[in-house]
């Protein structure tokens, strides 16, 4: 009893319920393929972030490894070529040789999780021989000054200056082109990560142009349904009326499904019965 | 032609696939959620929609007509290859809307020619997908609609008459209801036992139930990118090969052997004479081989030509060899089988071994007609007599597979193909089989056709998964009295 209660409840056989399910399952199109590319657009965001940052890092790891570079050669300079013994220049020689190693770090730990991990193996290799040359003069520096003072100046100045010339400088030109090369090449890195963006944007609009495309044809089904059914039937069992009250003619149309429109037939066929 | 009704039962068969992406997209939620899970829900919704949205308005219809059934049988197949892209397209990587329809034709089709250059990078879920449209199409849309699907009454002698040829319901000696239930009942049998008898061999069950699926649905879509010989075991090897041979087999016969009867396997004339190509072909091919040096020994020309033979003949297209390396000779003769193909009422494609024979007889009795002109010769297959209409039938089908292989190849070359790719495209197409020879080979792909190319590939298949005329008699039924 139950059970055939909730089937009558459950089929569509009249207009309203019809219609109201029809569009229902056009509603229910609209807010899933919105949902769809809700979901894929955030996708998009998300990987378009992932690159911009991507790329934002590796241009500040260049950057800071450019600056450290830098602040240890001119400190170099100062105390190499000049003679310049400071404390400053000390310090911040020390401070540049920790900063570049720390960015070198950072900089081959990224590239470890992309395609090609041994990207950063020669700027490694490099930026540690520039800093190994540092320290080992910042440790003959103070080897020196246990030495008496006119000694230490005919020794140091003049080897400083061709070991500045021939070894630091030379490293110094191979580290700077390391470090260019590592911003050139995390940007061919980023090429994959480019084509899953172009991908994922093809998928973004791929699900909302299917959902369109079946919601023309629902649409297209609908028009035909409400004609066949709804529209078509009325002007029928209007024309017919309109030849029985006219002409006398036998009252007799066929309406394609069981609702309230073949109700409405049998109860005019019988009114027209009940005036016979 | 009543369509509302055409569109109702189309939209009943929409719900039936659209139950299988939901399958699909089950598969895809175990394999941790992989990326064709989204893809093949959103595709699921869609297509039960479009199945459910006839429903509301069109009420059920217990008679229909035979116009109506080649209707709904041609429109089931077209709107099933288009619903069936939707899963790749919505996934992308190498699915282009060219490269979707033509991979979704050729499932529901079950060709099993592919466009993927790598189709282990597909996830879990649209491989299976992929095995599912083929295994839905070996036995035909509308056949496994109508036994799931309720309430459908009457209309199924029309749908099933619509579905199967006239030659295919010739050992079927029951009603249509029980013929669809044989049909079934054979086919997911076989597909279990396939299933089971490959995870035993070593296979995945996930490999196992997908290589099950496209095997009984005499498809041809495999998991991996070098095929059946990317697990090199004869065992598999051998497995696959009796799944192949029994899905190109009349499932009727089938079904009245596993139940004794009298029309079995041993007893066919049609049978006899499908298993006794094969074995021919097998030995004459695995002699050339082996005479040219392309395998070591004997026995391994036999096990790669065997498997070939069997592939080629029941339409599957799996391959454990390049057989584009085989000799001018076995390319002959592997195409040959591509042609004649399986049994009528198997999921097997191409002309089939039972209209060869009728054809081969018809010679026959021609020659012997003039050598006696007054002598009353008939054509007798199994002992039972073929009227004059059905050889008709097949000497027009024939002829009819003729014309569009010539059609289809010259299309091939109008647009760049050399001839063996060309001709074997054509062949490989219409036939069902998948792979053909030299650009479209067995260890090759149809991805480097162009798109007009792969549109006419497409339609070959669709031309021959219908017979041919079931796909036309569409073209003219407004004319259609």
């Amino acid at each position: 009893m139950f059970l055939q209660k909730l089937r009558n409840h459950l089929q569509i056989n009249t207009i309203s319920r019809r219609m109201r399910t029809a569009f229902m399952s056009i509603i229910l199109l609209l807010i899933v393929s919105g949902a769809m590319s809700l979901f894929e657009l955030e996708r998009v965001s998300h990987d378009t972030e992932e690159i911009l940052t991507a790329s934002k890092t590796n241009v500040d790891l260049a950057g800071e490894m450019i600056s450290a570079l830098n602040e240890q050669n001119d400190a170099m300079i100062y105390m190499a070529v000049l003679g310049d013994e400071s404390e400053g220049h000390r310090i911040s020689c020390n401070h540049s040789i920790s900063h570049l190693s720390k960015t070198t770090e950072a900089a081959r730990q990224r590239m470890l999780n992309t395609d090609n991990p041994a990207a950063t193996d020669s700027l490694i290799i490099h930026t540690n021989r520039i800093n190994s040359l540092a320290k080992d003069f910042l440790d003959k520096r103070v080897h020196l000054y246990l030495l008496e003072e006119s000694e230490r100046d005919t020794i140091s100045v003049l080897n400083t200056q061709t070991w500045y010339a021939d070894e630091y400088k030379t490293e110094y030109l191979n580290v700077s082109q390391q470090i260019r090369k590592y911003m050139t090449g995390t940007n061919s890195t980023l090429g994959p990560e480019v084509n899953r963006l172009s991908n994922t944007a093809r998928r973004a609009v791929t699900p909302v142009f299917i959902s369109l495309v079946v919601m023309l044809v629902i649409v297209l089904l609908l028009y035909f349904f409400m004609k066949g059914y709804f529209i078509n039937p009325i002007l029928r069992i209007n024309r017919s009326l309109g030849d029985f009250l006219t002409y006398k003619m036998p009252f007799d149309e066929s309406i394609p499904s069981r609702d309230e429109l073949a109700t409405l037939r049998d109860r005019i066929a019988q009114l027209i019965a009940k005036f016979k | 032609m009543r369509i509302q009704v055409v569109i109702r039962y189309i939209g009943m068969v929409l719900q039936f696939i659209a139950a299988f992406m939901l399958a699909s997209a089950f598969v895809s939620l175990i394999n941790d959620y992989d990326s064709a899970y989204y893809p093949l829900l959103l595709s699921a919704f869609l297509t039960a929609l479009l199945g459910l949205f006839p429903l509301i308005f069109i009420e059920k219809v217990t008679e229909i007509k035979t116009k109506e059934g080649y209707g709904i049988v041609v429109g089931s197949w077209l709107v099933a290859c288009i619903v069936g892209m939707f899963p790749y397209l919505i996934w992308g990587g190498e699915f282009s809307a060219i490269n979707a329809w033509f991979e979704s034709v050729s499932g529901f089709t079950t060709t099993g020619a592919s466009i993927l250059n790598d189709i282990e990078f597909l996830p879990r879920g649209l491989l299976f997908w992929r095995s599912v449209s083929c295994w839905i199409g070996g036995i035909g849309v509308v056949m496994f609609a109508l036994v799931i699907l309720p309430s459908i009454g009457r209309s199924r002698h029309m749908l099933s008459n619509v579905e199967l040829s006239t030659i295919a319901k010739d050992n079927f000696h029951y009603r249509s209801k029980v013929i669809i239930r044989i049909l079934v009942l054979v086919y997911v049998g076989l597909t279990l036992i396939t299933t089971i008898a490959l995870k035993y061999a070593g296979m995945c069950w996930f490999d196992a139930i997908t290589h099950a699926m496209s095997a009984c649905g005499t498809c041809g879509f495999s998991t991996k990118n070098s095929s059946i010989a990317f697990f090199d075991s004869a065992t598999i090897e051998a497995i696959l090969m009796i799944a192949m041979t029994l899905s190109g087999i009349h499932f009727g016969v089938l079904y009245a052997t596993l139940l004794g009867k009298r029309n079995n396997i041993f007893r066919s004339e049609i049978v006899r004479t499908y298993i006794g190509m094969m074995l021919i072909v097998s030995v004459a091919i695995a002699i050339s081989l082996y005479s040219n040096d392309i395998y070591d020994s004997l026995s391994e020309a036999m096990r790669h030509s065997t498997f070939q033979v069997v592939s080629y003949t029941t339409t599957s297209g799996y391959a454990t060899a390049d057989a584009n390396l085989w000799t001018p000779f076995a390319i002959v003769l592997l195409m040959f089988c591509s042609v004649v193909c399986g049994c009528a009422g198997s999921t097997s494609g191409g002309i089939k071994v039972d209209r060869m024979v009728i054809a081969a007889k018809v010679v026959r009795n021609r020659v012997k007609q003039q050598q006696h002109p007054n002598a009353v010769i008939s054509t007798k297959i199994d002992g039972v007599v073929r009227d004059d209409g059905t050889q008709s039938i097949v000497m027009t089908f024939l002829v009819a597979y003729v014309m569009l292989v010539l059609i289809g190849t010259i299309i091939n070359a109008m647009f760049g193909c050399d001839l063996l790719t060309g001709f074997s495209a054509a062949i490989a197409c219409i036939s069902n089989v998948g792979p053909g020879f030299g650009e479209v080979g067995s260890m090759d792909n149809y991805s480097e056709l162009p798109a007009i190319l792969k549109l006419n590939a497409s339609l070959l298949m669709l031309v021959g998964r219908l017979e041919i005329f079931g796909f036309i008699q569409l073209f003219f039924i407004r004319s259609w009295r």
